[in-house]
């Protein structure tokens, strides 16, 4: 098991998900602006969301998967949850912790992992 | 990670007869009164010392061949089910999974339900417990059976209807404190810890009168300003320091002692609670540690602090097996414990003075134990801080979990369902935030250990401090152990088998497919003059979750599952 390298290969990857984004999306500045919320997004994530919704946002259990359940989320339904929780499920609010830029951040990693695994996004901006 | 860039200590090893014959001469007779009326499983170690050993020994070796099946339960709720059951005359009584979501009594000899407990414990409880939704069965004394649930409360209920007559508010759950482990029964007071080392909370041990319910006392695992220990956190770190109790604690009657073992300290990031060096001052008591308290009173009487200033999570939490030992020719009243940090420690469970402490898993954080202080040799350069990784054994899973090892007294050894699991890891900045996980070690990645093999089951003589022998399996995080009278050792893996071997020579004689990972502790009971095995099977789902990519190919294993199995030989 060589997990350090395994980031770094999971890091490429994102990187050339994101290479692969229309070209309106994929100006060099805009592309390094991106990598940067991936890694941002990915700390942020493994720090706070992690032992709930798995290491790199990896859960098995399909309640806990992201990558899958935002697969039909709008950018809008990730904001909302992650701001509000969910209280009575046991999804706590992040409005007081988490600053909307960070809240971004995650959402640029969770997609970017969506592609990453070819998961077929019909999730509306 | 390979694992060059870590130097392990040779721990003691060796499958000699020598030592073999040494560790049956020396064994003796443990404080239980073996035999006589050996029936039941009445406590959560089958005894109050936390043995996990039973004398009854109608199933062994030459018979194992025909044992099979008897009945299987589903016990209705899914993931991390962790339950020991009770057996108490001719009724089982155990938990599921949730809270527990359901408490059963069964016919022990058919399965038949008597009567369920609902708890009605909200879902939202998955938030505040770190490692999954786990419950580790109940307490049982004079017509009555005792809960912890993870919503806080403490029940008791009428052992032969299932009605609650009392319950009790141990502890807010919000702030991330669950109940997941039965309480520990000294005379008439029931005495309870909660997990919540990884939520910043400030842990207590607190007892209750058996029959109302009411509050007899409150210890702090963490002392106040003006208490002695508070001195060892650095500013004010002690209001979330942790050190919360939620594994089982054991009982001596004779010395009318409890002992319960305590979590790591809050949060895992050192440096905001201690200057996080070797040998430093804030050494955070009492954390991962195990106090010895007074029942009547709960006055502390003595601490050994397992893991000072712990950086590395490794807690205190692991049982403490009380049994007699001979060592030198002389009587041992002794403690045995198999820590996280990768030690195994025996001491004197009267006065709290070490006797020994030797590493049973291959450990680089340390090179042995001052046994006069209780303080660690630390090996520089293996705390991890904000600027440096550091790679360390065991992990944070430890060279044992919460699964509870077995102690023979006729084979004289301990089985521990031990873990070879390495980490690298670097501290983070955190805050604390009611209910939400006070940590501060990211990233980590865990990685297989020396050999590489994940998961051992260690026969282990106490009094050598070396194995007898021992059984590498390719997946970690083993169940509990049990071991019997009749010469068997019995332990599940997380592919779903559970197994028995000869507890003398490690041979595998017996298996069975429960078809999901088993983390519970297996018990043995006898009922119309049969004797029966139990085990729950139904593998975690956090924990496996949390450890991503290395846990994987254990996920993949076998899904998540709630089942009884009771086995007993063909008739
Ligand atoms: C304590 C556990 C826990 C933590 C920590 C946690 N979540 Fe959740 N999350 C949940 C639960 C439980 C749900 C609800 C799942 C369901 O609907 O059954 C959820 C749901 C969500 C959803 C809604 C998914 C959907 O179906 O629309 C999002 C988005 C989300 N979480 C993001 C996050 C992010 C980002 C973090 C870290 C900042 C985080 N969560 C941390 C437990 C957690």
């Amino acid at each position: 098991m060589m997990p350090r390298r395994l980031l770094l290969i999971s890091l490429i990857f994102a990187g050339l998900a994101i290479f692969r984004i229309p070209a309106t999306y994929a100006g060099a500045d805009a592309k390094a602006a991106d990598s940067h919320a991936i890694e941002q997004g990915r700390h942020l994530f493994n720090a706070n969301c992690a032992h709930c919704h798995g290491e790199d946002a990896g859960a098995e259990d399909p309640y806990y998967n992201l990558p899958q359940l935002l697969s039909d989320k709008s950018d809008k339904d990730f904001t909302t949850a992650v701001t509000n929780g969910i209280p009575d499920k046991g999804m706590p609010p992040w409005k007081t912790i988490l600053k909307p830029g960070q809240i971004g951040d995650l959402l640029v990693y969770l997609r970017s992992v969506e592609k990453e695994q070819g998961i077929d996004t019909g999730s509306q901006p | 990670m390979d694992t060059k860039t870590s130097k392990s200590i040779n721990r003691p090893t060796g499958r000699c007869a020598l030592l073999f014959a040494l560790a049956l001469a020396a064994a003796t007779l443990m404080t239980r009164a073996a035999n006589a009326a050996d029936t039941g499983w009445t406590h959560y170690g089958n005894d109050a010392g936390n043995t996990h050993y039973s004398s009854l020994a109608q199933i062994k070796p030459d018979n194992i061949a025909h044992l099979h099946a008897a009945y299987a339960v589903s016990l209705g709720a899914l993931r991390s089910n962790q339950s020991t059951p009770l057996v108490v005359g001719d009724t089982m009584y155990v938990t599921s999974s949730w809270g527990p979501k359901f408490v059963y009594a069964l016919d022990a000899a058919t399965g038949a339900i008597k009567w369920r407990y609902q708890s009605f414990v909200p879902e939202n409880v998955i938030q505040f417990a770190c490692c999954d939704v786990g419950n580790r069965g109940v307490s049982y004394r004079d017509g009555k059976v005792f809960v912890g649930q993870l919503d806080g409360k403490l029940v008791a209920l009428d052992a032969k209807t299932g009605k609650p007559i009392w319950k009790t508010k141990v502890v807010d759950y919000k702030q991330g404190a669950v109940i997941s482990s039965p309480p520990v029964i000294a005379g008439n007071k029931v005495i309870t810890g909660f997990g919540g080392g990884d939520y910043g909370v400030r842990g207590y041990l607190s007892a209750y009168d058996a029959d109302t319910g009411k509050l007899l006392w409150k210890t702090y695992t963490v002392p106040g300003p003006g208490e002695p220990g508070n001195e060892t956190w650095k500013g004010d770190s002690w209001k979330h320091g942790g050190a919360a109790s939620w594994v089982p604690g054991s009982y001596d009657p004779k010395l009318n002692i409890v002992y319960f073992g305590t979590s790591n300290p809050g949060p895992w990031e050192a440096g905001l609670r201690s200057t996080n060096t070797p040998d430093g001052k804030y050494v955070n008591l009492y954390s991962s540690s195990v106090v010895a308290l007074n029942p009547d009173t709960g006055k502390i009487l003595w601490y050994i602090q397992y893991t000072p200033d712990d950086a590395w999570d490794f807690d205190g939490v692991n049982e403490s097996v009380l049994a007699d030992l001979t060592i030198d020719g002389k009587k041992l009243p002794a403690l045995m414990h198999a820590d996280r940090n990768g030690f195994l420690y025996v001491a004197n469970r009267k006065t709290g003075r070490l006797i020994s402490a030797k590493p049973f898993v291959p450990v680089t954080w340390a090179t042995g134990i001052n046994l006069e202080t209780g303080r660690p040799i630390e090996v520089p350069g293996m705390r991890p801080t904000l600027t440096h990784e550091a790679h360390v054994c065991p992990s944070m899973m430890g060279g044992k979990n919460w699964q509870p090892m077995s102690y023979n007294p006729g084979t004289g050894l301990v089985y521990i369902p031990a873990l070879n699991l390495c980490v690298a890891e670097k501290e983070d900045k955190v805050e604390y935030h009611k209910g939400l996980m006070y940590v501060g070690i990211n990233p980590f990645s865990l990685y297989t250990g020396p050999g590489g093999y994940n998961g051992e089951l260690i026969a282990w003589n106490p009094i050598t401090q070396a194995a007898a022998w021992s059984i590498h399996e390719p997946l970690w995080y083993l169940s509990g152990v049990l071991s019997t009278g009749g010469g068997l050792v019995f332990y599940g893996t997380l592919d779903g088998w559970f197994k028995a071997v000869d507890a003398k020579s490690g041979k595998l004689l017996w298996k069975f497919y429960t078809g999901s990972g088993v983390n519970a502790a297996p018990i043995t009971y006898e009922v119309g003059g049969r004797q029966y095995i139990a085990v729950v099977s139904g593998r975690t789902v956090t924990m496996l979750s949390l450890l991503g990519k290395f846990a994987a190919p254990a996920a993949e294993k076998t899904a998540e599952s709630g089942m009884l199995f009771v086995f007993a030989l063909d008739q």
